[in-house]
């Protein structure tokens, strides 16, 4: 620790240089720490709900196929269901073709014990029980379109062959997809002319222990029927959604990778330079008896000082406009991108590692050197 | 009179492990920009190219895709005289109505995605004409049989020619793979739409309907006429704009990867700049005996930005040849805008190549630039003195 004064005059002798490979460090673990935030949506999202006793049970030909409404009564007589929600899809646009958000029609007496964890007040709920045309609305979709509890607002049918005019009477938070808007089956269904069918149901077990089960009662019980189920925890539900978006993740992996190795070279490239001007010096004071380790130690922590001030400034700016983009981007599933305590922890101790690699081979063969061939060259 | 290139190479190649790691840091962002570009090429030609330049689409006025779309058999049978549509020799009407559903479907590594499954009547593939059967024949409407776009096979199981494919609530038999040169049906099944009306229960109506022009039809009088007639009262456009619209998958990621590319731009320029002004400050010397030679201040500035670009440009042909491999890779890709999955290739197209040693070459130009400013400022006393 003596050293430290050293250490940090060194690191303020080449003052452009320290500069230009704090920034780039920093410029490139910014779009790594960005870009492996976005495989964890998904991971997040699926740790979130996987203690979850909700099942989700649709058409085992696929989503885009509907199951009776009646199903839902047959599925409340299932031992260990606790109630069941029927949901369905209305895919409607505010004002313009790209306002899209997810908005679905849910059963609403029943809401309030489906999604506890949703964070909606019990006034909201009743409202949402009591009126209608009433509907609960995720934080950033309220942030997007500006919107505020009691506006009345309607949304464009693109499925539906009309419009639907709703109150807000709430908005949802807590462990809610902050982009929902919920509104009333039973307002939907009317709508439509009462067709019977709904897109989902959702099914809640009394325990998690009991949700496979669950899942097995109710698809044996619709085998061989006109709609045959599948159901699926919470999770595998959600997961299957993320899913389409492999490539893509896979692909920010890959890049952040490539990041990762480029700032490698980079720091290493720099570590190399800053530890050959040095020789001479590091040189005399081996020979005015500073051992090999000491010398070593001071080189590297200089270079993991500077790996960790980029880390630092690039996580940190990454963290700020993830936050600042995340609302109101509408860009599908970016827009929820928000980077994890973990994310942070792992693109410090990349910088610590890019800082401590780089300078490694230099400053071991540096502090290795025959002080006599090393002296020589001071002349 | 310039000072000759021999000189510049020599020096990158005196300090080979500095230029190796600086050209590396290079390479590698050229790569990435090449590899995101081939994915966005990849994605736009599989989207946009679907369109052919003669059709256009209905659909129900208000409906964004195709999927949300109905049009009643009654509204089909009004549009279906109407005189800017091609006719076939034999009479037959190129209108072809079309349903698709999306219907899930088992990835051959595990794991599920919505594929789109198309109803369509034989006609299809005269309105279509770059959809092309390239294996077995075309699926026979009385039986549950289907073609399956070449995209698929291998992805998905059950999906070669003469396996049975199960979707929906039924077993269909793969009798022909066709091909669309890279549009999105290659990502689909096509069977005949009544078959899959009844198996997705739905009413008898079709999604959308598409229509070739008569060669030298007015468009706009069609898609007017389409909107206004009482008894059609559609929203129709050309399919060129409708799959244009489409591609915000395609422009998302074109967004995401620039940014990318050029934030690690930004890093392998600083990069570049450290290695640069140290090359200058341990060459200090030879500038002075370049300027007393007498080689103007102006050409020991050209000779060292050019010493950056030559770096960086071979280093940005290296990064291409590394992310060549991926040329023609196939892979899916989630279309957030029918939830279903398509099959597109990525394509480092000669645009691409260009484009990223032009990347290349602006990154060694920036990097280069103020060193190399520096190199020109030195007297030649000083730079002498320092011998």
């Amino acid at each position: 620790m003596k050293y430290t004064g050293l250490v940090l005059k060194n690191l303020v002798r080449s003052r452009r240089r320290t500069i230009l490979t704090v920034l780039s460090i920093a410029v490139s673990l910014f779009i790594f720490s960005a870009l492996v935030s976005i495989p964890t949506v998904a991971n997040q999202i699926l740790s979130d709900t996987a203690s979850s006793t909700r099942i989700a049970t649709h058409n085992k030909a696929g989503l885009a196929y509907a199951i009776p409404m009646a199903y839902k009564q047959r599925i409340e007589t299932v031992p260990h269901v606790e109630l069941v929600v029927a949901e369905s899809w209305f895919g409607g646009v505010y004002h313009e073709v790209s306002d899209q958000f997810p908005n679905l029609a849910v059963d609403s007496e029943r809401v309030d014990l489906m999604w506890p964890d949703w964070g909606i007040s019990k006034e909201q709920f009743d409202q949402f029980k009591k009126i209608r045309t009433a509907c609960l609305v995720g934080v950033e979709t309220m942030k997007r379109f500006h919107l505020h509890v009691g506006q009345q607002i309607q949304l464009r049918g693109t499925i539906y062959p009309f419009n639907v005019t709703l109150n807000i009477v709430g908005t949802t938070g807590g462990k809610a997809p902050p982009n929902f808007l919920l509104f009333r089956r039973d307002y939907l269904e009317e709508a439509a002319g009462r067709p019977g069918f709904v897109d989902l149901m959702w099914v809640k077990a009394d325990k998690p222990e009991n949700v496979p089960q669950v899942m097995a009662a109710i698809d044996e019980g619709f085998a061989n029927s006109s709609a045959e189920t599948a159901s699926e925890s919470e999770a595998a539900f959600i997961g299957s959604f993320m899913d389409q978006y492999r490539t893509f993740f896979r692909m920010a992996e890959l890049l952040g990778f490539i990041v990762v190795l480029m700032i490698g070279l980079v720091a290493a490239n720099t570590a190399a330079m800053s530890i050959r001007e040095r020789r001479g010096e590091i040189a005399v004071m081996r020979s005015i008896g500073f051992p090999a380790r000491t010398i070593l130690s001071m080189l590297l922590a200089e270079s993991v000082l500077i790996g960790l001030a980029g880390g630092i400034i690039g996580c940190g700016s990454a963290y700020i406009v993830l936050k600042v983009f995340s609302v109101g981007s509408g860009a599908g599933p970016l827009s929820t991108i928000r980077m994890q305590p973990l994310i942070v922890a792992e693109t410090l101790v990349v910088a610590v590692l890019i800082g401590l690699f780089s300078a490694m081979a230099p400053a071991g063969a540096a502090a290795r050197r025959n002080i006599v061939d090393a002296l020589r060259t001071v002349a | 009179m310039a000072i000759p290139l021999k000189y510049n190479v020599r020096s990158l190649l005196v300090r080979r492990v500095s230029t190796a790691m600086t050209g590396g840091g290079i390479a590698l962002v050229v790569a990435v920009f090449v590899i995101v570009m081939a994915l966005v090429a990849g994605l736009n030609s599989a989207i946009s190219d679907t369109g052919d330049p003669d059709n256009v689409i209905v659909l129900r006025k208000g409906a964004t895709t195709e999927t949300y779309s109905a049009i009643q058999l009654d509204q089909f049978d009004a549009m279906k005289f109407l005189p800017q549509i091609r006719r076939e020799p034999g009479g037959e009407v190129d209108a072809s109505p079309e349903l698709p559903v999306q219907a899930l479907m088992y990835r051959s590594g595990g794991g599920r995605d919505n594929i789109v499954v198309r109803g369509v009547l034989p006609i299809a593939l005269k309105v279509h004409p770059k959809v092309k059967i390239v294996e077995g024949r075309m699926f026979n409407p009385s039986v549950n049989e289907v073609i399956v776009g070449k995209g698929l096979v291998g992805h998905y199981e059950n999906t070669a020619l003469g396996s049975t494919l199960r979707f929906g609530r039924g077993k269909w038999k793969v009798v022909g793979i066709m091909t669309a040169e890279g549009g999105s049906f290659e990502s689909e099944v096509w069977g005949d739409i009544h078959n899959v009306q009844d198996d997705a229960q739905r009413g008898a109506y079709y999604a959308d309907v598409r229509l070739k022009l008569a060669p030298g039809a007015d468009t706009d009088a069609l898609i007017r006429r389409l909107a206004d007639d009482p008894r059609i009262n559609l929203q129709a456009q050309t399919e060129a704009d409708y799959y244009k619209d489409q591609a915000v998958v395609a422009n998302q990621m074109r967004w995401l990867g620039m940014i990318v590319a050029v934030i690690m731009a930004v890093g392998a320029i600083f990069g570049a700049m450290n290695t640069m002004y140290a090359a200058v400050a341990s060459r200090t010397a030879e500038i002075g005996t370049l300027r007393a030679l007498g080689f103007a201040p102006m050409a020991v500035m050209t000779s060292f930005l050019l010493e950056s670009l030559v770096l960086a440009v071979t280093a940005g042909a290296i990064g291409i040849v590394l992310a060549m491999p991926i040329n023609g890779l196939t892979s899916t890709f989630g279309n957030f805008v029918t939830f279903s999955a398509l099959a597109f290739s990525f394509r480092v197209t000669f645009a691409i190549v260009i484009e990223a040693l032009i990347f290349a070459a602006v990154m060694g130009a920036a990097g280069g630039w103020l060193p190399a400013r520096q190199a020109m400022k030195m007297t030649i006393v000083d730079a002498l003195r320092s011998v």
